[in-house]
């Protein structure tokens, strides 16, 4: 091949210029030790190492995480110890009263009773390092302990724990809520009330003894789950008037049920007696009735649900109220328009298909669900705006359904008449716009009117339905209530009666033994109930400990636990480590073996040139 | 043979010599004037006697400078591109201006906060961190934005080389025509002709012809004219319709415009238009919806928690859809003919938000066609599900009224809504670019450190005196819900969950509490929630929260739901936040993964760039050594025929001297 001469030049320099490169991005290798200098000189190894730093330093998080956690959790530990110290010796000097009773020394035990209490309170009350009060749950500047007006401790914290990362998806709780450690004691139990109004303690329900009330007491704390509930109806396929009722808990365990084949009648003359309590059940009011359950549907409209508030907006006020038209056999619907007075039509169409098989359509921000297919049902339905609560009314405009005071008997005759165990329920349908016919089993059928534009209501069976004054049922409109439900749920009066035990703190029991004390035994009475309180208080104490080492423990697995993960982690970190120096350091003997090679290269490159450009036939030619 | 014919023979060898001897001493003169060719003489005989110089020839291999031409173009095109390429991967893997980094930071002290949401001290560096996170966010789209500026300056160069170059081969070609005619020797106009097209061939890809008179034609690759013989048109730029920055390229030819930006793909032009395209755009818009994606989750995140003033979170970013930005997404063309006044696009959706660009296109007042100009799809309106009115849009369907010139489309995650006051007209068009501009936009709004919302604003209370072992947690879902605003600092209602009956007919009712002596069952718009059956770990719906019971509670547990007042030290909503560092609200996994994607694809197109550089640096240094090896100039070559037409210079002068010692021989008789 002819080689010009400039060629002959160039392609020397070339040679040295790419000799000097790998030279400089060698040595740039020696001097920083990473195989790369930007991603693009080794794309795959670029992104796995920007990943393996990312986890590093979720590893130093969590070590630091690790750190805060045990720094909060061995406080607590320090603080719970101290605390069990002191009630140690609360129940020290509990126990040397017990023994000694005399009054010259009370005055001094109460003071130093008063002072374990002060300092129990302080150490309860405590805070850490960054001023955050330690047990009052996520209340950190919430101080836990207070004495209230009646001069006792009240915890104003809350039941919160702080949960700190400490593995990717560990969490450890790095604190314990002053109620879960220190609202430990049962005290007395405390009644409440709710539902129906025919039983209500202490109205109702009442102890002859207290031997009879410790009889219930011990009974709603062994047998009862939750609540106990009150539950009366009147007996179906029985005499008017005829009532039966059962005594039934949260579980749902009859713990007493007035056989329906011996019915009892209202008033009862003597109060019923069970477990120790006596109970007067009195008749049920109207408002006591709740049914299972009440339904409605109207013109092949079975359900409304509001699926986008904004966009439900902007329809009603687009279009104003709209008729939902279910076209018959084609299970297909147009909206007719209020405002504008004609169809709802979009890019020329106004005839929509609706979903098959869900019957739901989904339109102007509401989910309207159909009967499938439409052939029976061929109604329409208007469509109102929702009220401001955004709260669908539309399936129906009745608004309440409940027994009519006037018409109580009628409504329990009803009941009465009903057939023995099967599910019943009342229909009323409207037949016109102002008149409607209701069916229920066991009565025969009626019929009733409405005066248009003036009735709010109508009564059949003495169920009351209600409908404001302006939206009256309208000609095919369906209400149904059931009475019995398939799980043979009757319509009752339920009275709920809420047992809770009252939950007390140490710092009140201490209180409350040391005022005992102050109170001398000047009487017998007084000798006997403080007694009886030292050997309660001995118990109680002996309870708080019990929680606050239930507490210790827990720390202490956490404690361990966070060490195993300490150790886990750390071996993680070598391993990551590891990955991250396989991929992204230089071999250093290689790059020093080929840094040597390619030195010696460009030598050779150098030596060649003057070599070369010392060759000239002109030197010759003389 | 008369003793005058010997003259004359000697006359002519001696002319014919010095000529070549020229030529010698013009190749040795030119020996590293790039472009030159080496001339070479070619003697003949003549009839019936003497020596002439038939030609100096200009020794070229056409085929190898048209190939020169393209490979110049490839090599061209691939350095810039590689240049431009590595600064870029170099801006997004650097330690000092990669979101990697800020973001580890950000979620560092995040987690320090997390573990004492209360210190005054981690909130007010946490706010600092959000700041330096954002601010990298801003100067990292910066400097990619500032390569747009680079690219077109660079554009504005080429332009004004290729129309200047031009124009020189159109009076090349001019002279070439008349030396021609004249009969004289082209041969430096030729190389200077060669060099002229060897600088447009650096700018941009072209064809050259050579037509039978020797003048030559040259056209972009896409067969636009840009010399016809004696004429040359000229290239002129343009900023694009739609946005101002970036530069398009048009050739005008007898005062018809068009635009050729899309057809030139190689020179200098071609690699930052293919740089443009290819890496610069798809990354920032990738950056962008990192970008947008953290603000909208983090802002989610604040939005569902209580600060230290018992108040409800407010956002932590700016609001990615402010109608500003919304606004900025959507690119009305210059040339459209209907009156908008709205034409916004809104993130609805960041699980399906793709960084890819759309251009919308009204085909009729009632059809529109929407083109992913990244993947190519097309959809017309027949791919959208038709609904009723706008506010139905949901993802896939689409609401077109011209009568209230009104149209909403969703798709990807992103809701587009183009309102006119004139009807729509066919052949208007937008681009819209949903995450172009995220990056940018990205700003932390938080400035008091006490409005970090760590704590949840629901407090859950497992009722001490529960005999299971229920447990429960809640997840705030909407803070906008009635539940929290309509009275502030409570929630209305209060709520109470009791089990009843026995495992396995264990069930639950959820009490509202609003009247404590009269609790009746909670419905929040999907039927009362009264005796439903148990299932562990289902969540329970309790307007703008939610409620998942885990483990075995018993009849009679109840959990309860209040306002979380003075819950300062509750870090719930803290870890939440913190853990949208691994979350994956992306289809390419977390904000650092969706970024170390982006990192690996732009590491991974500029090692390939640098590849093809250094292939097309070696293609074309193989035909710069062909083409030299043909037409370059060789020392040694010049110095033996220097001496060669020396001599024969000499000789022939001999012959004249010999001839005149004839004559003077005859005469001398």
């Amino acid at each position: 091949m002819r080689i010009s001469t400039l060629q002959q030049y160039q392609i020397n320099i070339d040679r040295m210029q790419n000799s000097q490169n790998t030279i400089g991005e060698l040595q740039r290798q020696i001097s920083t030790g990473k195989t790369y200098h930007q991603p693009s000189d080794a794309p795959a190894v670029a992104a796995e190492s920007i990943r393996l730093e990312r986890d590093l330093a979720a590893l130093d998080r969590y070590d630091g995480n690790m750190g805060r956690a045990k720094n909060r959790l061995e406080l607590e530990e320090v603080m719970l110890g101290d605390m069990n110290v002191r009630l140690d010796v609360m129940h020290d000097l509990v126990e040397s009263i017990q023994g000694t009773l005399n009054d010259a020394n009370l005055d001094v035990k109460a003071h130093e009773l008063r002072e374990i209490v002060a300092s129990l309170a302080g150490a309860m009350n405590k805070r850490d390092a960054q001023g955050e009060y330690i047990f009052s749950g996520s209340k950190g500047y919430t101080q836990p302990y207070e004495l209230n007006a009646s001069g006792r401790w009240e915890y104003m914290g809350d039941n919160g724990q702080r949960e700190i990362q400490v593995g990717a998806t560990h969490y450890v709780d790095s604190n314990d809520s002053g109620q879960f450690l220190f609202e430990s004691v049962p005290g007395e139990l405390q009644y409440g009330h709710s539902g129906a109004v025919n039983v209500k303690f202490p109205d109702n329900l009442s102890f002859a003894t207290d031997e009879d009330k410790a009889e219930f007491e011990a009974f709603l704390k062994d047998d009862v789950k939750g609540d106990l509930q009150l539950r009366t109806y009147p007996v179906p396929s029985g005499a008017a008037g005829d009532f039966t009722f059962e005594i039934v808990d949260t579980a749902g365990t009859v713990h007493y049920s007035n056989p329906p084949a011996s019915p009892v009648t209202f008033p009862l003359g003597t109060p019923i007696s069970f477990k120790g309590a006596d109970i007067d059940v009195i008749a049920p009011v109207a408002t006591d009735y709740s049914f299972p359950a009440t339904s409605a549907t109207r013109g092949g409209v079975e359900n409304i649900t509001i699926t986008d508030s904004a966009a439900m907006d902007t329809f009603f006020a687009d279009y104003g109220e709209v008729t939902l038209e279910l076209v018959t056999g084609t299970d297909t619907y147009k909206l007719a328009s209020s405002k504008t007075g004609g169809y709802v039509t979009v890019n020329g169409e106004d005839e929509w298909v609706i979903p098959s098989p869900s019957g739901v359509i989904s339109e102007g921000g509401l989910a309207i669900t159909a009967t499938l297919p439409v052939a029976a049902a061929g109604g329409s339905f208007l469509l109102k705006e929702p009220s401001s609560q955004h709260t669908v009314t539309q399936v129906s405009s009745i608004d309440k359904v409940e027994v009519d005071p006037a018409n109580l008997a009628t409504f329990e005759t009803m009941v009465t008449a009903l057939p023995a165990a099967a599910a019943a329920s009342l229909e009323v349908t409207m037949t016109s716009a102002t008149t409607w016919a209701a069916t229920v089993p066991g009565s025969a059928a009626i019929t009733g009117t409405i005066v248009a534009g003036t009735s709010t209501e109508l009564v059949a069976y003495g169920v009351k339905f209600s409908f404001p004054n302006n939206d009256q049922p309208v000609d095919g409109e369906k209400f149904t209530v059931d009475l019995r439900d398939s799980s043979q749920q009757l319509v009752t009066s339920t009275s709920t009666t809420t047992v809770d035990y009252e939950r007390k703190n140490m710092l009140n029991i201490g209180l409350e033994i040391a005022e005992q004390l102050e109170k001398g035994t000047a009487t017998p009475e007084l000798e006997e109930k403080l007694n009886e309180m030292l050997a309660q208080t001995i118990t109680d104490i002996q309870i708080a400990q019990d929680q606050i080492n239930t507490g210790i423990s827990g720390v202490g697995a956490r404690v361990s636990s966070l060490e195993a993960t300490e150790n886990a982690n750390s071996d993680i970190r070598l391993f990551t480590k590891t990955t991250l120096s396989n991929i992204q350091d230089a071999d250093l003997a290689e790059v020093a073996t080929k840094f040597k090679l390619e030195q010696t290269l460009l030598q050779a490159s150098q030596q060649t040139f003057a070599t070369t450009s010392r060759m000239s036939l002109f030197d010759y030619i003389k | 043979m008369s003793s005058f014919n010997l003259l004359s023979l000697g006359t002519q060898a001696v002319r014919a010599n010095q000529t070549a001897l020229g030529v010698v001493g013009q190749n040795i003169a030119n020996v590293n004037t790039e472009g030159y060719s080496r001339q070479v003489v070619h003697f003949a005989s003549t009839i019936p006697s003497g020596v002439e110089l038939q030609s100096v020839e200009r020794v070229t291999n056409s085929y190898l400078t048209t190939q020169f031409w393209a490979d110049n173009s490839s090599f061209e095109r691939a350095d810039i591109y590689a240049d431009l390429a590595l600064e870029a991967d170099k801006l997004l893997g650097q330690e000092i201006t990669n979101i990697t980094g800020a973001m580890d930071s950000y979620f560092g002290s995040m987690q320090n906060a997390v573990n004492d949401p209360t210190s005054m001290a981690h909130r007010e560096l946490l706010v600092a961190q959000s700041n330096t996170l954002t601010d990298r966010f801003n100067s990292l789209y910066g400097n990619l934005n500032q390569q747009h500026e680079k690219i077109n300056a660079r554009i504005d160069d080429s332009v004004s080389s290729i129309n200047l170059y031009a124009a020189s081969v159109a009076e090349y070609n001019n002279q070439i025509r008349l030396a021609n005619a004249r009969g004289d020797s082209t041969n430096e106009l030729l190389d200077k002709r060669d060099a002229a097209i060897e600088k447009i061939s650096g700018h941009a890809d072209i064809q050259v012809i050579e037509n039978a008179d020797g003048l030559v034609d040259i056209r972009l690759a896409n067969g636009q004219p840009l010399v016809v013989g004696l004429d040359a048109n000229s290239l002129y730029t343009f900023s694009s319709e739609n946005q101002g920055t970036e530069r398009n390229i048009g050739i005008d030819i007898s005062g018809t415009q068009t635009d050729i930006t899309s057809q030139i793909s190689g020179g200098t032009i071609g690699g930052v238009l293919g740089y443009r395209d290819e890496i610069l755009n798809p990354s920032l818009n990738e950056l962008g919806r990192i970008a947008i994606s953290f603000s909208m989750s983090m802002n989610e995140a604040q939005q569902s928690g209580m600060d230290l003033n018992n108040e409800l979170g407010d956002r932590l970013m700016a609001d990615p859809n402010s109608s500003r930005a919304m606004s900025q997404r959507v690119l009305g063309n210059a040339d459209n003919r209907g009156n908008y006044n709205i034409a916004q696009a809104q993130i609805t959706d960041l699980s399906k938000l793709s960084a890819d660009e759309f251009e919308l296109e009204l085909t009729a007042s009632d059809e529109f066609r929407l083109t992913n100009l990244t993947t190519g799809e097309v959809l017309t309106q027949d791919d959208f599900r038709k609904v009723l009115s706008g506010p139905d849009v949901s993802d896939g369907a689409y609401h077109m009224d011209n009568a209230t010139g009104q149209l909403r489309l969703e798709v990807g995650g992103v809701k587009i809504d183009i309102d006119s006051t004139s009807g729509f007209r066919a052949d208007d068009k937008f681009l819209i670019q949903p995450t172009r501009r995220g990056a940018e936009q990205i700003d932390t709004e938080i400035t008091d450190p006490r409005k970090l919302a760590f704590a949840s604003p629901v407090r859950a209370n497992t009722a001490p005196e529960n005999t299971g072992t229920g447990a429960l947690t809640v997840q705030v879902t909407d803070t906008g819900h009635s539940t929290f605003i309509d009275k502030a600092g409570q929630l209305s209602p209060p709520v109470e969950i009791v089990f009843s009956g026995t495992s396995p007919n264990l069930t639950y009712t959820a009490y509202n509490m609003t009247d404590p002596a009269n609790p009746v069952p909670l419905d929040v718009g999907n039927g009362p929630i009264s005796a439903k059956s148990y299932v562990a770990g289902e969540v329970i719906d309790l307007g703008g929260y939610e409620a998942t019971i885990i483990n075995e509670p018993e009849a009679g547990d109840t959990f309860s739901f209040e306002y979380n007042t003075d819950g300062f030290s509750d870090n719930r909503n803290a870890l939440a936040m913190s853990n949208l560092q691994q979350a994956d609200l992306l289809d390419s996994g977390s904000y650092q993964d969706s970024y170390s994607g982006l990192l690996e694809r732009v590491a991974g197109k500029t090692a390939g760039a640098k590849v093809v550089m250094q292939s097309s640096q070696a293609v074309l240094a193989s035909t710069v050594d062909a083409r030299a090896s043909v037409s370059g100039v060789n020392m040694d070559e010049e110095a033996a025929r220097l001496v060669q037409f020396q001599q024969a210079y000499q000789a022939s002068a001999q012959i004249i001297s010999a001839s005149q010692k004839l004559f003077d021989t005859i005469l001398n008789i």
